[in-house]
């Protein structure tokens, strides 16, 4: 079957006490990486176990390859992996007797390519999951993730309380995979560099809200903040405001249409903004218009 | 049709058992040893000069094959349910719920746990009772071997009722404790009843029981001992995979969620 998008949620809602999802909306085109960003708590995990259909929905539509994740679900499954924050295999396996799990669990599971990957990752076959550093445990879950030739990489705060050296060799991987074009990842964080580096789209999540969703350069591009005295905020429209962050002697207004800022404000300092100031200022911008550093 | 996913899910409860399986051999070989030594100790031995010794030679053969049956089994009888634990602890079940593994799957990797169980349980007791036989003739053994195929079938049913109490639980000593307990309050009733209201009966089938010739016994009431092994059988496993199914559905439990 013929499909455009990965994913697609449409008006997705789920609530519990305290807390509600939704109504959320978004899409991952085939062949791209969307990063999936927000605080802790923000629903982030909440999505992806409705996607994976680990949680029922209260309403909403989600469907992956073009098919409702419920109906066929077994279809679905064959094709995705996901890679969750901690390991979800026991401790007292090996590498060994996960590949002879694993070939039995996939029809299309790789002995070849999962033995590659942790040569590659130099990690142990025989010895214990649970004498892994977290660093190892994490490549051994993506080795796992890569080796049944999944279509779709579901990843749910992956890289968390990684180092930068392994974070960066995980990034290359992830960037291998999707050097076929039918391949597409949702990679939900809160290290927003790493989704600068890699993520095609964006999409930021908070209190169960999406709050921005597009192309990540785009989103970059259209993004900027003025800095300014604090006598001169009111000289910018609230139109162009998403929030302002004051101090004692000054203030930063980031604005969401740089481009027509620089015409409009000429002479205004309009600096870049990064994927962390984009995702402060929307956030903080939810509660007050605005907040003191 | 062969599933490769019962297969997988299967054989990971096999590797993380393996010890168990070690234990549950070296327990038989223990045990086996300990009966042929205490058997050959009344005939040439110390226990020989015992006062009753043919008595205590009668018990012997009796008790030996079904207690080894009841230990042997009742370990084995652990695995599927320390795998829900361990399952539970080490979050296996967001892994599971990511692939093609659904509910109906995972419950047919347990009944063949429970299935596992009932073979083991039964090769003990007959494996046991044949070299027992073999030594020391068939006349208690095969009294000892019914026995054994009673545990058997008992603990395999107790293990279908608290499979799913497990799930409910999410933990295996809570649930069989809940089980055990429950068990023996319904077995203490019954009793109670029985002895109440037919005391005079209950001691005549107990006196019958010392005496009875198994085989002619097995031969004359075969058909209603088949019913009732069938019964049972089906009882447990419907409890098992029914109990189970409705309680793996229950995914965000599962999950933590």
């Amino acid at each position: 079957m013929e499909y455009e998008n990965a994913i697609e949620i449409n008006n997705l809602v789920k609530k519990y006490d305290g807390f509600t999802l939704g109504e959320i909306s978004f899409a991952v085109p085939t062949g791209s990486i969307m990063g999936f960003v927000g605080q802790n708590g923000s629903g982030k995990s909440t999505t992806i176990k409705s996607i994976l259909n680990i949680i029922k929905n209260d309403s909403g539509e989600i469907k992956i390859f073009g098919l409702d994740h419920i109906k066929y679900e077994k279809e679905i499954k064959e094709k995705i992996a996901v890679v969750f924050d901690t390991l979800p295999f026991h401790e007292s396996l090996n590498g060994k007797q996960i590949n002879n799990i694993m070939k039995n669990m996939y029809k299309e599971w790789s002995e070849e390519t999962f033995y590659g990957y942790l040569e590659r990752f130099h990690l142990p076959v025989k010895k214990k999951l649970g004498e892994f550093s977290k660093g190892m445990k994490m490549k051994f879950q993506i080795a796992t993730a890569l080796s049944h030739n999944a279509s779709l990489l579901i990843m749910d705060e992956a890289t968390a309380g990684l180092d930068p050296v392994v974070r960066s060799e995980m990034l290359d991987v992830f960037m291998e995979f999707m050097q076929d074009e039918t391949h597409s990842i949702l990679m939900s964080s809160h290290i927003t560099s790493d989704l600068e580096r890699i993520a095609d789209k964006l999409t930021f999540i908070h209190n169960g809200k999406i709050i921005l969703s597009g192309y990540k350069d785009e989103i970059l591009e259209n993004h900027g903040i003025i800095q300014c005295s604090l006598d001169d905020i009111k000289e910018i429209d609230d139109e162009d405001i998403i929030s302002i962050r004051t101090n004692k002697y000054a203030a930063s207004i980031m604005v969401k249409n740089r481009r027509q800022c620089e015409v409009k404000y000429s002479g205004a300092l309009i600096d870049n903004a990064s994927l962390d100031d984009i995702l402060i200022y929307y956030v903080k911008g939810m509660s007050k218009r605005e907040w003191e550093e | 049709m062969r599933d490769g996913k019962i297969i997988a899910l299967y054989k990971k409860d096999i590797y993380l058992y393996k010890k168990m399986f070690i234990i549950g051999i070296i327990s038989y070989i223990a045990l086996l040893y300990t009966g042929l030594a205490m058997r050959f100790s009344c005939s040439y031995g110390n226990l020989r000069i015992i006062g009753d010794v043919l008595e205590l030679k009668a018990t012997f053969e009796k008790v030996f094959p079904a207690v080894t049956t009841l230990i042997i089994t009742f370990e084995m009888a652990l695995l599927p349910l320390y795998s829900i634990d361990s399952d539970l602890k080490y979050r296996f079940y967001m892994f599971v719920y990511s692939t093609d593994a659904l509910e109906e799957v995972q419950t047919k990797v347990k009944i063949l746990e429970i299935a596992t169980t009932f073979a083991l349980g039964l090769s003990v007791d007959l494996t046991y009772s044949m070299i027992f036989g073999i030594f020391f003739g068939f006349r208690n053994v095969m009294i000892g071997m019914v026995i054994g195929f009673v545990v058997v079938l008992f603990v395999c049913l107790l293990q279908c009722i608290i499979l799913p109490v497990t799930y409910m639980l999410k933990k295996s000593d809570t649930a069989g404790g809940v089980v055990i307990i429950g068990v023996y309050v319904i077995a203490m009733g019954v009793t109670y009843y029985i002895q109440q209201f037919y005391y005079d009966e209950f001691l005549l089938f107990i006196s019958h029981l010392y005496n009875i010739n198994v085989k002619a016994f097995i031969m004359h009431h075969a058909g209603i001992i088949t019913l009732i092994t069938l019964c049972v059988i089906f009882v447990g496993l419907g409890i098992a995979y029914f109990g189970t199914l409705l309680n793996l559905k229950r995914r965000e439990r599962l999950c933590g969620v």
